[in-house]
C-alpha cells in the first residue's frame, strides 16, 4: 500500500510544480469562461441558459490541455520504463496516476466552478448541480484523457492528436453531465437519470481508462 | 485452405490475385443493375418524389461505414491477441475507406436534408453520431500516420479502435437520448413510414454493389499495404547491411533511429 | 433517362450522385497508383540487388510481412 501512496504524492507534487499545475488549468479554464460572453454578447438570460454547457465544455478543454504530459514526461527521463519494470500492476499504477492528476488539476476546476458560474449567470440551484456533475464527471473525462495519453505517449507533438481522439470518446460524458446539470433551469429534464448515467460512465471509465491506457503504455515502451 | 494458410501474406496474395478479377466483373455488374433499377424501376415517392433516390447511395453508404468499423474491430482484436501483421495491415487499409463511405453518407443525408426539411444539417441522431464517427475515423488515419514503427503503431491503433468500438454505442444511445431531450421527434423519419418493395429491392441490389466494392477496395488496398510493409523491411536490411564490417551493430542502430 | 421529367429537387439527386462517383473514383485511383507507385519501387530495390530475408532461404517461406519484428526479436 505504501508504494502507492508515495506514487500517488510523487505524482500529485509533480502535477503540482510542473508549468503551474494547478494554477494554470484553474486560468485556463478562467479564459475559455470569459471569452464566451464576447462571442454570444452581454445577454445574462442567454448566458444562464448555456452557461452549464459553457463550464462544462471549458473544464473539458481544460482537462485535455495538461493530459499530453500525462506520461510523456515520464517516458522522457525514463521512470516510465521503470515503472513498467517494476513489476507492480501497470494498470494500478495508471490509476494512480489518473488520481494524482484529477485531484491537481480536475479538483481545482471543481472547486473554481462556484465562482465561475456566477459570471454566467447561474442561480443557486443550477450552480450546485453544475459543480456536483462537474465533481463525478471530471474523473470521467480525466480517464477517458488517460486512454489518449497512452496512445499518444511517443509522440513528439501529440497534444493536437490526443485531443481530436479524445473528444469523440468525451461525447457521451458531455451529454449526460451537461442535461443533468441544466435539469433545474430546463423543467422537462429529469436530474436522476442523466446523473446515474453520468456516475456509470465514471465507473466505466475506471475499468477502460487504466487497461486501455496500460496496454498502449506497453506497446510504446516494448 | 485453412485460415492459416489465408494468413500467411504470399499466400494472401496469391489468393488475392485469383479473386480480384471476379470481385471487379460482380461489382460492377451489381452496381450497374443496381444503378439501373435505382433509375428506373424504382417509382418516384408521392411525398419525396425524385429525392428518394438519394436513398440508393446513402442506405448503403451508411451501412458500410458501419460495417467498416466493424472490420477494423474485428482486426484490431486480431492483431491484439494473435498479434498477425495481416491483421494490422486490414486494419490500416480499412480506416481511409471507412472515412470516405461516412463522408459519403454525410455527404448524401445534407443534400437529401434540405429538399426534405428545408436545412442541409439537422443534429439528428444518427446524422450526429456519424459526425462523430467521422471525427473517429480521421483520428485513426492520422495516428497511423504519426507513428513510424508499423507494428507498434498497429497495436496503439487496435487499442484506441477497440475502445472506440465500445464508445460508438454508448455515443449511439446517448445521442439518441440527447436528441429526444432536444426536439420533437416527429419531424425525422428517413425512409418513410414503410419501406414498398419496389424500392427495397433497388436499395438491397445497391447495398450489395456497395460492399462488393468494399471488399474489392480493402483487398487492394492491402496489397499495397503489403507491399509497402515489404519495401520498409528490405529497406532496413540494405541500411543495416551496407557497411559489411560490423553489420551486428549497425542492425542493433537501424530501428532505434528509425523510430 | 428524360431529363425533362426528373423533376424538382433533380439537383440535390445529382449532386448526391455526382459526390458518390467523385468519392469512389478518387479511392480508385488513389489505391491504383498507390499500387504502381510501389511496384516500380519493388522492383527498383529488386534490381539494385536487396532481397527479402526469406527469398534466400531454401524451402517455404514462412512470412515476409512479419520479417520487421522478427528483426526486431532477435536483436533484443
Amino acid at each position: 500500500m505504501s508504494w502507492m501512496k508515495s506514487l500517488f504524492v510523487r505524482e500529485y507534487q509533480l502535477a503540482n510544480r510542473v508549468g503551474g499545475g494547478a494554477l494554470i488549468g484553474v486560468l485556463f479554464f478562467l479564459a475559455v469562461v470569459t471569452i464566451f460572453p464576447f462571442g454570444v454578447g452581454p445577454d445574462m438570460i442567454l448566458l444562464s441558459r448555456i452557461g452549464a454547457a459553457i463550464l462544462w465544455i471549458g473544464a473539458l478543454l481544460a482537462t485535455l490541455l495538461g493530459l499530453d504530459r500525462l506520461f510523456q514526461a515520464d517516458r522522457e527521463d525514463g521512470s516510465l520504463e521503470l515503472l513498467v519494470m517494476s513489476g507492480r500492476s501497470l494498470e494500478l499504477v495508471v490509476l494512480i496516476k489518473c488520481a494524482a492528476h484529477w485531484a491537481a488539476t480536475g479538483l481545482p476546476l471543481v472547486l473554481a466552478t462556484p465562482v465561475l458560474s456566477l459570471f454566467v449567470g447561474l442561480d443557486f440551484q443550477s450552480i450546485v448541480l453544475v459543480t456536483l456533475t462537474l465533481l463525478v464527471g471530471a474523473p470521467a473525462l480525466t480517464l477517458v484523457g488517460a486512454v489518449g495519453a497512452g496512445v499518444t505517449v511517443s509522440m513528439r507533438r501529440g497534444g493536437v492528436l490526443l485531443s481530436i481522439l479524445v473528444i469523440p470518446l468525451a461525447v457521451p460524458i458531455l451529454i449526460f453531465g451537461v442535461s443533468a446539470a441544466t435539469a433545474g433551469a430546463i423543467d422537462s429534464n429529469n436530474f436522476l437519470v442523466p446523473f446515474l448515467f453520468l456516475c456509470a460512465l465514471t465507473l466505466f471509465g475506471l475499468v477502460v481508462g487504466p487497461l486501455a491506457a496500460a496496454a498502449a503504455l506497453r506497446v510504446s515502451g516494448e | 485452405m485453412t485460415l492459416y494458410d489465408l494468413a500467411n501474406p504470399t499466400r494472401f496474395l496469391k489468393l488475392v490475385k485469383v479473386v480480384l478479377p471476379w470481385l471487379i466483373v460482380a461489382t460492377v455488374a451489381a452496381l450497374a443493375v443496381g444503378l439501373y433499377f435505382a433509375f428506373f424501376v424504382a417509382p418516384e415517392d408521392y411525398q419525396q418524389g425524385q429525392t428518394v433516390r438519394i436513398m440508393f447511395v446513402h442506405v448503403p453508404s451508411a451501412q458500410l461505414a458501419l460495417m467498416c468499423y466493424a472490420m477494423m474491430a474485428l482486426s484490431s482484436v486480431g492483431s491484439l491477441v494473435w498479434k498477425h501483421p495481416l491483421a494490422d495491415v486490414s486494419a490500416k487499409a480499412a480506416a481511409p475507406l471507412g472515412a470516405a463511405f461516412t463522408f459519403l453518407a454525410l455527404f448524401s443525408g445534407a443534400v437529401w436534408g434540405k429538399p426534405m426539411w428545408g436545412t442541409f444539417w439537422v443534429w439528428d441522431a444518427r446524422l450526429t453520431s456519424f459526425l462523430v464517427l467521422l471525427i473517429m475515423y480521421l483520428g485513426i488515419i492520422a495516428l497511423w500516420k504519426a507513428i513510424e514503427d508499423p507494428i507498434k503503431a498497429a497495436k496503439v491503433n487496435a487499442i484506441i479502435t477497440l475502445v472506440g468500438v465500445i464508445n460508438v454505442v454508448i455515443i449511439k444511445f446517448s445521442v439518441e437520448w440527447w436528441n429526444t431531450l432536444h426536439q420533437p421527434p416527429s419531424i425525422i423519419r428517413s425512409g418513410g413510414p414503410a419501406i414498398h418493395s419496389s424500392i427495397l429491392i433497388p436499395l438491397g441490389l445497391m447495398a450489395l454493389a456497395f460492399v462488393l466494392l468494399f471488399v474489392t477496395l480493402h483487398l487492394m488496398s492491402m496489397r499495397n499495404e503489403i507491399m509497402r510493409r515489404r519495401i520498409r523491411a528490405m529497406r532496413m536490411r540494405a541500411a543495416s547491411a551496407a557497411p559489411a564490417a560490423s553489420s551486428s551493430t549497425i542492425t542493433k542502430a537501424a530501428p532505434a533511429g528509425a523510430r | 433517362m428524360d431529363f425533362s421529367e426528373f423533376g424538382r429537387h433533380a439537383e440535390y439527386v445529382v449532386a448526391a450522385y455526382a459526390m458518390a462517383a467523385v468519392v469512389i473514383g478518387a479511392l480508385i485511383i488513389w489505391v491504383r497508383t498507390d499500387k504502381t507507385r510501389l511496384e516500380k519501387e519493388l522492383q527498383a530495390l529488386e534490381a539494385s540487388g536487396i532481397r527479402r530475408r526469406s527469398t534466400r532461404r531454401a524451402g517455404p517461406s514462412v512470412s515476409q510481412a512479419t520479417s520487421v519484428p522478427a528483426n526486431k526479436k532477435n536483436e533484443k
